[in-house]
């Protein structure tokens, strides 16, 4: 019963979250619900005893995704309130691909069979550590590269096109 | 060495710009009047680009009191009091510069023992201006502590002001004809007690902050100014010492009996770092408190017996002439040019502020340092507003 | 005439006219009398409490034991953590006194000031609430919340002693880790929301320096979860029960250095000095809480030493044995206390004597500097276990002697602090100068 009560905070929260995330204009207030939608999914999880999945989607998502974006909205926004507003063709667009999406879900969800059998608590921390290393050592390697990838790739597109000619004055910042 | 133009400024809106393809906004930041790191009411307005500066440009006048049209207005003893609120944290050296100057003008004898005494005053003084400096400057780069200790030697130098006249910070001490009043018994005895301790001092600040490896990171390298960009500029005192030049009015132009005594002139030797960044201009004030301790040990051995001031009249008239003075303040060269139609006012008293001199070099040393170097930038100048604006 | 701006009368009407009226009524005369009558509505509130648990208990019977007790338990910790940030500000105060040869607070509360942080507190509970026209209001008034109940929520798996945890969690390491991270986007919420430019500076170095420092922090924790195979807390404390020589800071030379460089980290992730860019004090005023007075700044105060204490006590369940006595006692919570203490202790002393490092230093330093040498540490750290082997005589004999070796280092370490604490004792009196002794009060 209790364990009710707390899905449907919690899945409240994530709904009326992600509502907002949608309608409201405000880019950084749309950061900010993204990270509330984000933490209620984290203890979503923490209810269906994914302890380490819980901690890892706030540590990563929270703690790096969201933060990131918060960054670059907060750098590249000129004022205090940034606006978005979709146009018209973006509106019709966004009414299909989530009417799409939402046909594909209710499918998927009504038609799917869940195994009914309760989860084992387990030391999962360390299942997932002899699985990664075990069975899933070809993804795990994989997606540690194209992390890698990705980190060249932001560090070479970012790095400054011309040389900075006040450069020499501080050339004594390092320690 | 480049050439240096001194009317014309840089382009430095475009200088340092990163053309990539997202547009970069410049802000314009305000370190305003009221701001913990600039020392007092200066106002800076500073471009900038993210983290780096741009163009700084300091807006002064906040503290003017005009003290120089006072000066047309009130007799040549009633002046004294103000220059000590000139730059109120060497009121003695201050009210020295005036009185040489008047006493040039007037052909005022001093007699032996003031003249000594005026010595350790100003040399007491310019110990407790460094402190303060060296204080506030450790304070602006996040280091609570050695503004505490400094002011705790500083306190027992106020003391041996307020034992000799009165008062701590405005002494009005040293006046026109000599002193104002001669040292109580067992002052000197006090004095040669605190210069015995304040020697261990020096090396403690020097642990503390001087040799900081983080202190070093954040002055070495910054603001460099070299050697003939500080004598364009006017600077003077430990801003163009720093920067290597070894000019003392002390030792250069010798007043008040400074050439009877045996001193060193500190210049900066870009130990860590260039020469004429900011350490080195910290440094020398360091140093300069280590000499002055052995000015004042010496002056302490000479004093003689014997009156302390000439009989001046309580409102006296000055010859019509002109005279231009200059003194070696802590800050640099504080000049008194002083005019007089013989009359018991001066027709004209320009006070050259040295502070006012050093922060003309600020708008051309801050480009292209980060934020935080502005701080280490106007702490290592040491300005006082009282000068800059009288 | 100058010009002063006004703002427009505000007027309501319908709904809202009948809101504002009950909110005033209620706000300005119902909630001040209650408080004159104070104590019965404290009973009456207890009554309340009482009766809603009994109601409650009534639907979900079974449960009810350990509600009442989690919520007793979250109460005290709460509790706990308040009580923390309030010696801790005083603590500190006291500290930088001393540091500073003076005597810190002496007045509020007749022994040694102890009542100063209750004082401010009141007294800022007195502040009028500002808020800047400008900004962004509700982001503003959220952002120190977000500051502050992770650093509670970190508590919650915070083991002070063996049955002394909340919850024990196989993550509980991770757990705090990330509620200690999602304190960075209410500080970025601060800075952004005061609509200022230098509240935005302390923001945006704040948001880089404290994510960036979160790396060589989790790595070097990971350095001894890899020694011990373990990531809940009190696993890892009880890996440490054989006597101090068994504490993970001595079991293998990776793990000793592996703790100062989680303590640097975590003095960069708490914003203490030489990191406390975000707040600092002579560049930016307060940095990214500069617009916030009044309990909102309270709030962000709290989280600071909330965190601290936090983060210390991290390295002593891991890296100091946590609960476990050095001498050879019973293993008590109180022993947790002390050391944790000890570790926020050594944080004070290091915020009042460093200077501040730049920016770009400290990404410097974290990028360059500490993050390869973490990584080096927790190599090292795993190939020492891999060749950790019982049955090789020779690496056996190795590693005990550098097992002592280490903790004898620590031991000269500990022992070197304490004989500069005696020598300073001793010598208070000569080290200070003889005149200036007269100016200290008590002379």
């Amino acid at each position: 019963m209790l364990e009710t009560v707390i899905f449907f905070l919690f899945a409240a929260v994530a709904v009326v979250a992600g509502l907002a995330i949608l309608l409201s204009t405000n880019i950084v207030r749309m950061a900010y619900w993204l990270i509330a939608m984000l933490i209620s999914v984290a203890g979503l999880y923490f209810l269906m005893g994914a302890y380490f999945l819980g901690v890892i989607q706030i540590l990563v998502y929270v703690g790096g995704v969201a933060v990131l974006l918060v960054f670059g909205v907060m750098l590249t926004s000129r004022q205090l309130a940034p606006r978005l507003r979709p146009g018209p063709g973006e509106a019709l667009w966004l009414v299909v691909v989530a009417t799409v999406l939402l046909i594909g879900l209710i499918l998927s969800v009504t038609h799917a069979r869940f195994d009914q059998g309760a989860i084992v608590a387990s030391n999962s921390v360390a299942e997932i550590g002899h699985s990664l290393l075990g069975d899933f050592l070809g993804p795990f390697e994989l997606a540690s590269v194209l992390l890698l990838v990705a980190l060249l790739g932001a560090a070479y597109l970012a790095r400054p096109k011309a040389p900075v000619q006040g450069a020499q004055q501080r050339k004594g910042t390092a320690i | 060495m480049k050439e240096i133009e001194l009317h014309s400024q840089p382009d430095l809106l475009h200088d340092g710009e990163v053309p990539s393809d997202i547009r970069t906004e410049e802000i314009m930041l305000n370190m305003g009047p009221q701001h913990p790191s600039t020392h007092g009411v200066l106002r800076v307005v500073l471009q900038t680009d993210g983290e780096l500066v741009l163009k700084a440009t300091p807006y002064i006048g906040y503290l003017h009191r005009c003290a120089e049209k006072i000066a047309e207005k009130v007799t040549y003893r009633q002046f004294t009091p103000y220059t000590d609120r000139l730059d109120y944290l060497s009121a003695m050296n201050n009210n020295l510069g005036y009185a040489l100057a008047v006493e040039k003008l007037g052909g005022i004898e001093v007699p032996p023992r003031a003249d000594y005494l005026r010595v350790i005053f100003a040399e007491l003084n310019r110990i407790a201006s460094h402190l303060v400096a060296i204080g506030s400057y450790g304070l602006d780069m996040g280091a609570y502590t050695p503004l505490v200790y400094s002011f705790r030697e500083r306190e027992w130098i106020m003391d041996l002001f307020e034992a000799a006249c009165g008062a701590r910070l405005t002494c009005s001490y040293i006046t026109i004809g000599g002193i104002r009043e001669d040292v109580p018994e067992g002052w000197v005895q006090q004095c040669r007690e605190f210069l015995d301790y304040f020697e261990s001092k020096i090396a403690d600040y020097n642990n503390l902050l001087s040799y900081n490896h983080i202190f070093v990171n954040r002055t070495a390298n910054v603001g460099i100014c070299p050697a003939d960009l500080a004598v364009a500029y006017g600077l003077t005192g430990p801003c163009l010492r720093g920067s290597g030049v070894a000019w003392d009015l002390r030792k250069a132009t010798p007043y008040c009996r400074y050439n009877e005594f045996d001193f060193d002139i500190p210049v900066g030797q870009g130990a860590n770092g260039t020469l004429g960044d900011c350490w080195d201009r910290y440094f020398v004030r360091v140093l300069e408190m280590v000499q002055s301790v052995r000015i004042i040990r010496q002056a302490l051995d000479k004093l003689t017996e014997g009156p302390v001031q000439t009989k001046v009249p309580r409102i006296m008239k000055l010859p019509a002439g002109v005279v231009y003075y200059e003194v070696e303040n802590p800050r640099g060269q504080l000049g008194f040019h002083l005019v007089s139609d013989g009359g018991t006012s001066p027709y004209r008293l320009k006070i050259r502020g040295p502070s006012f001199c050093n922060l003309s070099v600020l708008p051309v040393l801050a480009p292209n340092c980060l934020l935080a170097d502005i701080a280490a930038l106007i702490g290592s100048i040491d300005v006082v507003m009282g000068e800059v604006d009288r | 005439m100058t010009y002063i701006p006004q703002r427009p009368p505000v007027q309501y009407k319908g709904l809202s006219l009948v809101i504002a009226r009950l909110a005033t009524w209620l706000g300005g005369i119902v909630i001040p009398l209650l408080l004159q009558l104070a104590w019965p509505v404290f009973i009456a509130a207890i009554v309340v409490i009482v009766a809603f648990v009994w109601v409650v208990g009534r639907f979900i019977n079974p449960l009810l034991p350990w509600i009442v007790r989690d919520f007793i338990v979250v109460v005290g910790l709460l509790a706990f953590a308040c009580i923390v940030a309030i010696i801790g500000i005083w603590g500190e105060r006291k500290v930088a006194g001393r540091i500073q040869s003076r005597l810190g607070p002496m007045r509020t509360g007749v022994w040694h000031g102890w009542a100063q942080s209750l004082a401010d507190g009141l007294k800022f509970v007195q502040k009028e609430d500002l808020i800047p026209r400008e900004a962004d209001g509700p982001l503003f008034r959220l952002a120190p919340y977000i500051a502050l109940v992770p650093a509670f929520c970190a508590y919650l798996a915070l083991p002070f002693g063996v049955g002394w945890v909340f919850r024990d969690a196989d993550v509980s390491l991770l757990f705090v880790l990330a509620m200690l991270a999602i304190e960075v986007l209410g500080v970025i919420m601060g800075g952004w929301a005061s609509n200022s430019k230098w509240s935005l500076y302390g923001a945006m170095r704040e948001g880089c320096q404290l994510v960036s420092y979160e790396i060589p922090m989790g790595l070097s924790l990971l350095a001894a979860v890899a020694a011990t195979g373990s990531v809940s807390l009190v696993q890892l404390g009880e890996a440490q029960s054989g006597g101090w020589f068994s504490w993970l800071i001595f079991r293998n030379p990776f793990l000793f250095f592996a703790f100062f460089t989680y303590y640097v980290a975590s003095l960069a992730s708490c914003k203490r000095s030489p990191f406390d860019l975000p707040e600092g004090e002579s560049e930016l005023v307060a940095g990214f809480h500069t617009e916030y007075s009044g309990f909102r700044f309270v709030m962000f105060f709290f989280a600071e030493y909330v965190a601290m204490f936090a983060v210390s006590a991290l390295a002593t369940i891991i890296f100091l044995g946590g609960w476990h006595s050095p001498v050879g006692g019973p293993s008590t919570p109180l022993w947790f206390l002390i050391k944790s203490t000890f570790l926020v202790w050594v944080q004070m002393w290091i915020r009042w004597t460093l200077p501040r490092i730049r920016i770009d230093q400290v990404m410097h330093a974290c990028v360059k500097y500490l993050l390869p040498f973490t990584l080096l540490l927790f190599l090292g750290s795993s190939l020492w276990q891999l060749i950790d082997n019982p049955t090789h005589p020779v690496f056996e004999g190795f590693a005990h002697l550098l097992h002592y070796g280490l903790g004898v280092i620590g031991l000269l370490l500990l022992g070197l602090y304490f004989a500069g604490m005696v020598y300073g004792y001793w010598n208070r009196n000569r080290l200070v100068g003889q005149m200036a002794r007269k100016h200290l009060p008590g002379a």
